[in-house]
């Protein structure tokens, strides 16, 4: 990272003080088609890029200043492109405007958020934060809503189709604006923050996850500093706020989570694809593996043909195209399409689990979206394997190296 | 469909036998991954097994009639190249004097010594017959026969196995005989393949694998030439949504099902791949150029499918039309036409002389 970088970086954080990061991936560059360079694809979105070194570079838009009703151009943010496929955005924007920002880059085929499942994040507790210092302070947001649980005596008000669309997720720890004058749905919605010291935390953990199930659901969690004060706070789409006093440490913490987002992945595609890989075997998909993912409680009937009948429209959160075939009262199932990524993927859902086939040398980045999508918004507590390998060993799989990198780095 | 019924339907059968290969969490598994478990891998899926020079040879000496390029459904490599077992999957058995014995006599052939000849390294093969379990004796006693008739020939027929299916309460059995246990140094009968059958659902997992002339019922070849199209449809919308404005995408029918077959397309027989080239050309092809007559960007030829965008709205429009879940397109029988010699003149319906509903 250039000086020059380094200084535009530390000046806005004076002035602005949480520098937030997106982790993105560019999605196109793991199959055979022709990598982007992220001047190309931010080019594409509207951007001037700069590029202050090998691997950095400045991005600047057209923004509306709201005070003097006249657009300027203001560099937004910095880009680090860790290699093909990983890109690291910083900004000290305000939350909202880059969150906007970047949910709008998301459109774009080229690019995905980087996604920490629950269970990746139940596994960055156990394995990292949890052993931080007991009385290091920490934060678990929990989040899960049955989006597509709904009493039948509801129906009316249901037309609100923004429940089941995408849109921006809320800030960890802001409350969503449901609005004392709004009809509020009677339907499993859970939403908990744990903020306290991490032995306290990591004594109460397990037994209250084990009596409540949306307590599986992880959203966001904090990274203490290694090095100093403050913290990082990590949420599932893979945006890091900075907490601390070192924009060092920040970039050092977003670099060792890309690091592990990418093993896993790596893991995640070996899994699904290659690991049978032989010689003489037909050189077809029929080698891929399935994911599986089971739902603790089995979904009512009037919940699954909800689901069926939404979770496949134009716009919705799953991001998924198809036309859902019946097999019976609970049981589709749909040849389709990722339609982020725009690659074909084969579904079996029923009202007990999922089952997902990917063609093979696919992006694994949507084994990883279907996992946090459905813990999100269908079922808190699942168990989940991608071929004979739980998800949750698969993604427990980092080499400890990467926490060394933490302080060694600078 | 109700699975006793399903258990005679060799799709279902081929697609529950691949299942039973692909690799699955031991006790969580959608189908049981028995032959996964037991270390196979598969080789080949329903491609022509052909006869080395001299097994031909004696074949046609033997004054039998035998299947000189057998196809079996299935080809399974066990590890370290030991064992392989070759699959054949049936909705009945049938007896010595059917029609069927040519092809039985022709995969006894295969698996005694011309296997090891054409799949080498694999040194043994197990003959594996598969049907429902109220027809798995008789299969063995046919078997038995023809094979004894083999051996009074200069022919060296393999060993075989017949392994049944049946639905027991809410279970699915797949059940074998001693020769499948003693080949395989198993000490069970049988195996809970697939549980929480209902009798109200389909229990079939997610198609791999369809060809039309395997299918006995017209009603399911409905529904599973349903399937195909919405896998082509699927990977045409995955291509187009990323095709940039000005640039010409060009794509065949052969391409597209070797896409979403993962290639096995290029591995099936010829009358096979001919119903599902017929499939797409005539249901799904036909149905985009006849819509999309006057428009800009899209043409058909033949089999193949031409689009060239020249605006935002042209790729636009034609998108959110092959996008629309409610624009559904026709499963039934395609029928055969051959392209007019002069252009303006009507096609021509090929008279069908094939049974749809054998």
């Amino acid at each position: 990272m250039s000086e020059e970088a380094k200084e535009g970086l530390d000046q806005r954080r004076v002035r602005v003080p949480m520098v937030k990061t997106f982790l993105l991936e560019h999605v196109g560059s793991h199959d055979n088609s022709h990598p982007k360079m992220p001047t190309e694809i931010f080019g594409s979105l509207g951007a001037r890029v700069k590029r202050l070194d090998e691997t950095f570079m400045g991005v600047a838009f057209d923004v509306l200043n709201p005070e003097t009703n006249q657009t300027s151009e203001v560099t937004t943010g910095f880009v680090e492109q860790y290699d093909e496929r990983f890109f690291a955005y910083y900004t000290s924007e305000d939350s909202t405007s880059a969150k906007k920002r970047v949910a709008t880059w998301i459109q774009s085929p080229d690019l995905d958020h980087t996604w920490y499942s629950g269970p990746l994040l139940q596994a960055l507790w156990d394995r990292d934060v949890s052993s931080r210092g007991d009385n290091r302070f920490g934060k678990l947001v929990f989040s899960h809503e049955s989006i597509f649980e709904m009493p039948e005596d509801f129906a009316s008000i249901e037309s609100t189709q923004h429940d089941y669309e995408e849109s921006g997720e809320a800030e960890l720890g802001d409350e969503r604006p449901e609005g004392d004058d709004r009809p509020e749905v009677e339907r499993r919605k859970a939403r908990f923050e744990m903020a306290d010291r991490i032995g306290r935390i990591g004594s109460a953990l397990k037994d209250l996850q084990g009596d409540y199930a949306p307590l599986h659901a992880l959203y966001a969690l904090r990274f203490p500093s290694r090095i100093g004060r403050g913290s990082h706070d990590l949420f599932q789409t893979g945006q890091i706020t900075n907490r601390s006093d070192s924009f060092e440490d920040h970039r050092n913490t977003v670099r060792y989570l890309y690091r592990i987002y990418k093993s896993i992945l790596d893991s995640t595609e070996q899994s699904a694809w290659h690991r049978i890989n032989s010689e003489r075997s037909l050189q077809t998909g029929m080698k891929g593996v399935p994911l599986i993912i089971k739902f603790e409680e089995p979904l009512s009937e009037a919940t699954f043909d909800r689901w069926v009948h939404l979770g496949f429209q134009k716009r919705n959160r799953f991001k998924l195209w198809g036309n859902p075939i019946r097999l019976g009262p609970t049981k589709v199932h749909v040849y389709g399409a990722d339609r982020h990524l725009w690659q074909p993927i084969n579904l079996e859902i029923t009202s007990k689990q999922l089952v997902a086939i990917l063609p093979v040398g696919t992006c694994g980045n949507t084994f990883h979206r279907l996992v946090t999508n459905i813990q999100h918004y269908v079922s808190p507590k699942i168990n989940a394997w991608v071929g004979s390998e739980p998800f949750e060993r698969l993604v427990s799989n980092w080499s400890p190296n990467f926490e060394e990198t933490l302080t060694n780095e600078g | 469909m109700k699975a006793d019924t399903l258990i005679r339907d060799p799709v279902f059968q081929l697609n529950l036998l691949l299942w039973m290969t692909k690799e699955q969490p031991s006790g969580d598994y959608r189908v049981r991954p028995l032959f996964f478990e037991l270390g196979f891998k598969i080789i080949y899926i329903e491609q022509p097994f052909r006869f080395p020079e001299e097994t031909s040879r004696k074949a046609i000496g033997s004054g039998l009639v035998i299947s000189e390029a057998p196809e079996p459904e299935l080809i399974l490599g066990g590890e370290n190249d030991e064992k392989a077992l070759y699959f054949e999957a049936k909705a009945n058995s049938f007896g010595p004097e059917s029609s069927n014995a040519k092809q039985a006599r022709g995969h006894l052939v295969a698996t005694g010594p011309p296997f090891q000849e054409v799949l080498a390294p694999l040194k043994s093969c197990l003959l594996c017959y598969v049907v429902p379990e109220e027809n798995r004796v008789l299969m063995l006693q046919c078997l038995a026969h023809l094979s004894s008739e083999l051996a009074a020939t200069e022919l060296e027929p393999g060993l075989f196995s017949c392994h049944g299916l049946m639905v027991s309460t809410n279970q699915l059995i797949y059940g074998w005989d001693v020769a499948f246990k003693d080949y395989l140094g198993l000490a069970e009968d049988s195996a809970i393949v697939l549980s929480d059958l209902d009798d109200d659902t389909d229990p079939s997992p997610l198609l791999l694998l369809f060809s039309e002339e395997d299918c006995p019922t017209e009603g399911m070849r409905d529904f599973y030439r349903q399937v195909v199209i919405e896998q082509v449809r699927a990977r045409l919308l995955c291509d187009l949504e990323t095709l940039p404005l000005n640039r010409e995408y060009e794509i065949s029918v052969d391409e597209l099902l070797l896409e979403t077959s993962d290639r096995l397309f290029d591995y099936l027989g010829r009358e096979r791949q001919k119903r599902l080239r017929l499939l797409i050309r005539e249901n799904l092809f036909r149905r985009i150029r006849d819509y999309w007559v006057d428009k800009e960007g899209v043409r058909v030829e033949n089999d193949q499918l031409y689009i060239r965008w020249r605006s935002t709205i042209e790729k636009t429009d034609f998108l959110a039309w092959l996008e629309d879940r409610r624009l559904k397109f026709e499963t039934n029988r395609p029928i055969e036409r051959t392209m007019p010699l002069l252009e303006g003149l009507p096609e021509q319906v090929v008279p069908d002389e094939s049974d749809d509903s054998a």
